[in-house]
């Protein structure tokens, strides 16, 4: 299972990579694996507003249905159309060609960034997660 | 693995989308064990089982099968099964594996007077499903010799391997052809292993729950409870209130003739999205029922599901909306199998 080291994360095992004004989130190699075959991936409207923890659409696979939650505040800038006719690129490539939506942030706030976990960390939450 | 009524069953192997493929264009099979066996013996069997069962089981004949639901008396489902006739003294239910206990004292609540011998024989069998298209050359090659090609839909035929005797019907759940084969536990992983190498994928709970769907089968908890009767969930053709009585004939007969307040709906969806049980089920805005279950057909690559709705509500050929992650979405009520609309 695979963590990189440039990302950040959180407990609902979403990632996020910062590029210059965007926050590219994800779902964690661990999160797909845990759901198994991904058959359908809900999108968001482009352009609407996120509220750190507001739902945004949802992973669901053959076994499970698993929420997606706003890892940090700002506005969608882009949503990954290719995922509505390929939603098993999130079991193939969950940190690349399977990332689900960019969000614009034009002011990070400190304490939202302070919320999130380092590879380390998280990769705490998962070990706790799978001896449970 | 996961567990299902007690026992660890295998949600899949493979995946549940290849697994459910295989099975609608080769060959699957499943080790459904976990499903209840109730023996009901002795010169009042007949008698019992015509009293208990909403479909009339007198007009078996040895070796055949027929299914049918044991209800309450005001026509709620206690459990939906197949009766297996092996003569007229000896019938073999096959029941829920969640609702055995309960199914086993209903009747003999309601056994009084036959005399009949009511065993739960659940652990003497192991039950391993054969489904596909290919299904025939499988169970014929795992059991040479025994012309199972040649036995009809719905009937059952003993056979001998090995000094261990074993049941095979021509019966399932997956809207194909197939074998349901009742087997002592201990012969169970040999027979496995002989349909896996005739040619059979290994299966899981997920992909039977997907092929039900699909065929528009009733799963007892989805479409059927004590709550909902038979004719409700559009199963009315197995309820056969005119030559005898039976529990819950009564109630059972005035919703026929009345028609029932709700009815089963198929549908698929028009618009993206994986309907789901506990959906509701719209028309023109207005709430008319909700999901019973749902998933995303890997035929079809769409969602598709069952809802129960108010009569009259929808027709095949029309729309409803289904509300998902709270938008009202299109659907097409259409009839079943649904992956053949």
């Amino acid at each position: 299972m695979s963590i990189p080291k440039d990302l950040k994360y959180t407990e609902e095992h979403e990632w996020i990579r910062f590029e210059r004004d965007r926050a590219v989130v994800g779902v964690t190699d661990y999160a797909q694996e845990s759901l198994g075959e991904i058959v359908y991936v809900e999108l968001p409207s482009e352009d609407g507003e996120l509220m750190r923890g507001d739902p945004f659409g949802g992973v669901e696979s053959t076994k499970a249905v698993s929420e997606l939650f706003a890892p940090i505040s700002g506005e969608i800038a882009e949503v990954n159309d290719v995922l509505v006719d390929s939603p098993e690129l999130v079991n193939a490539d969950p940190y690349g060609d399977g990332w689900i939506v960019k969000i614009r942030i034009d002011e990070l706030d400190p304490d939202e960034v302070e919320g999130l976990l380092d590879p380390a960390d998280y990769e705490k939450l998962v070990d706790e997660e799978e001896d449970g | 693995m996961i567990d299902f009524a007690g026992w660890k069953l295998p949600l899949q192997f493979e995946g549940i989308r290849q697994e459910h493929m295989t099975v609608r264009g080769a060959c699957g099979v499943f080790d459904v064990s976990h499903m209840g066996e109730i023996e009901i013996a002795g010169p009042g069997a007949e008698d019992l089982c015509r009293k208990l069962n909403t479909n009339d089981v007198a007009k078996l004949g040895d070796g055949r099968a027929r299914y049918g639901f044991f209800c309450r008396k005001d026509g709620g489902t206690v459990d939906d099964l197949i009766t297996y006739r092996i003569s007229r003294e000896r019938f073999l239910l096959c029941v829920n594996a969640a609702n055995t206990e309960k199914v086993l004292s209903w009747i003999r609540e309601n056994a009084g007077g036959t005399g009949a011998e009511i065993t739960d024989a659940s652990s003497r069998y192991a039950q391993i499903a054969v489904q596909g298209p290919a299904s025939v050359a499988v169970m014929e090659a795992a059991l040479p010799g025994a012309g199972l090609g040649d036995m009809p839909r719905f009937s059952f035929a003993a056979l001998e391997r090995d000094g261990l005797g074993m049941t095979v019907a021509r019966t399932g759940y997956t809207g194909e052809d197939g074998f349901e084969v009742f087997l002592p536990p201990a012969a169970a992983a040999d027979f496995w292993k002989k349909a896996c190498a005739s040619g059979a994928a290994p299966c899981g709970l997920g992909a039977r729950d997907t092929l039900r769907i699909e065929a528009g089968y009733p799963l007892y908890g989805h479409e059927l409870s004590e709550s909902v009767t038979p004719v409700e969930a559009g199963l009315g053709r197995y309820v056969k209130t005119d030559e005898r009585d039976f529990v819950g004939r009564e109630a059972l007969r005035a919703q026929i003739e009345r028609g029932p307040g709700r009815e089963l709906a198929g549908f698929r969806m028009l618009e993206r999205g994986v309907p789901r049980r506990g959906c509701g089920a719209l028309v023109d805005g207005r709430r008319i029922g909700e999901v019973t279950s749902g998933t995303m057909s890997p035929v079809l690559g769409a969602g598709v599901g069952m809802a129960l709705v108010e009569s009259g509500s929808v027709a095949a050929g029309g729309e409803m909306e289904i509300e998902i992650r709270g938008s009202a979405r299109a659907a097409a009520v259409c009839g079943f199998p649904l992956h053949k609309t």
